[in-house]
């Protein structure tokens, strides 16, 4: 489709040229983002998938989604709000048709054990604590997930949130506190 | 106030993130062995969901992510001259095929007259004669090549073939003859003309020789040209 733009008849040589060099200019500024933003990506991915090859997969794929429509974005300093909802969505998706997959094939997937008396360190040691709170973090509402995952995430603030996300603070802190407390309630 | 509700202001202190917990809380708890018990479950439980959470939004990023996405990228990205050899390659598939095809339309058809009859071979260019074989002939001449030929490159039948490529009838016991009248004539500029009229049965022989111009005289039609 691009090549096919590039040698419509009628289209002079320069305004090719300058829609070349304005492709190639683009192409720069995506390269700078994706060394920035790449690990975002497929920290968000993996946060929902908990699977490094999956997750690797659609962020790879998001950030390649991101860069063919790159030139759409009108508003480059929203790159990174704009990657996180491409990513999300892609690892919700990739997620939901992975459980109907796994329904398939076994009727459980974790183990319903309860460890007795555990100390903190030992539970976030423990593989199994693990698993519990990946579980726990599935069934938590998607937009609570959202912000408990960038919340967690070093280098990001609340306030970076709240701009990745484009919505008020007040409303990352209550999401925030809302998933931490389901969280504590599921893993009591 | 009492535990249970002081149990879910707990609950929310830890939840909201809060450092430091209101002096009454503090107070009660420390009076309360079974407040205090559930203060420090839920610290415990809230410390491993921050620790775990920052564990999982912190995996380590693959090495292999950005240079896969790169590589991804660099794949859909044109070359900067793309559409230059676009065009160079369509001018050039253009001229091989018109070459192609301006060979095939008009390549001269080359026929060795006497292949059988002992003849010296000549090569004689179409369409100043071509020779074609009466019904009763068993053996495939190469005149019927010929028609194949031309019906393949212009593609029509063989009437509009024989149109295009005006042919001799020859019978086969007068053939040597017309080859060898053939090699003798001219290299250049040959004109066969039929000596007298075409006679009405196909199979019948009729004369033909070369026509020979001694003098030729071209008038004006308009006497004021003069």
């Amino acid at each position: 489709m691009q090549e096919l733009a590039l040698i419509q008849p009628g289209r002079t040589l320069q305004e090719q040229t300058v829609r070349e060099a304005e492709r190639l200019d683009s192409h720069g500024e995506f390269e700078a983002r994706l060394v920035d933003c790449g690990p975002l990506a497929y920290r968000v991915a993996q946060g929902v998938l908990h699977h490094q090859a999956d997750a690797e997969d659609v962020a790879q794929e998001a950030l390649l989604r991101a860069y063919r429509k790159f030139d759409r974005l009108r508003d480059r300093t929203r790159f990174r709000a704009w990657l996180v909802r491409i990513v999300y969505r892609l690892a919700l998706d990739r997620l939901r048709s992975r459980k109907r997959r796994e329904r398939r094939e076994t009727s459980c997937a974790f183990p319903e054990c309860r460890p007795t008396a555990p100390t903190a360190e030992d539970l976030a040691a423990s593989t199994e604590f693990r698993a519990r709170l990946e579980h726990a973090m599935d069934e938590l509402p998607e937009k609570l997930r959202l912000v408990l995952l960038l919340a967690a995430m070093q280098g990001y603030t609340l306030e970076e949130v709240s701009g990745i996300l484009g919505i008020p603070m007040g409303t990352v802190k209550s999401r925030l506190f809302f998933a931490r407390k389901q969280l504590a309630e599921k893993l009591r | 106030m009492n535990c249970q509700q002081y149990q879910e202001r707990i609950l929310d202190a830890f939840a909201a993130g809060e450092a430091t917990f209101p002096d009454a809380l503090v107070e009660h708890r420390r009076n309360c062995w079974a407040c205090r018990a559930y203060y420090e479950s839920q610290a415990s439980v809230f410390r491993s969901i921050d620790e775990g959470v920052k564990a999982i939004a912190n995996e380590e990023v693959p090495r292999s992510l950005v240079p896969g996405v790169r590589a991804l990228v660099n794949d859909e990205l044109p070359s900067p001259s793309s559409w230059m050899s676009g065009w160079e390659v369509a001018a050039v598939a253009a001229a091989i095929l018109a070459v192609s095809l301006g060979w095939v339309l008009y390549r001269p058809v080359r026929h060795t007259v006497s292949r059988n009859d002992g003849v010296p071979a000549r090569s004689v260019e179409s369409p100043v004669a071509v020779m074609r074989r009466l019904p009763e002939d068993p053996v495939p001449s190469p005149s019927r090549e010929l028609k194949r030929t031309s019906a393949r490159v212009f593609g029509h039948g063989a009437g509009n073939s024989a149109t295009a490529m005006p042919e001799v009838i020859v019978l086969p016991e007068e053939r040597a003859a017309f080859a060898r009248f053939v090699a003798d004539t001219p290299e250049q500029g040959v004109v066969l003309a039929v000596t007298r009229a075409a006679p009405s049965k196909e199979d019948e022989p009729f004369q033909i020789a070369v026509l020979e111009i001694h003098e030729l005289e071209v008038q004006s039609l308009d006497p004021s040209w003069e």
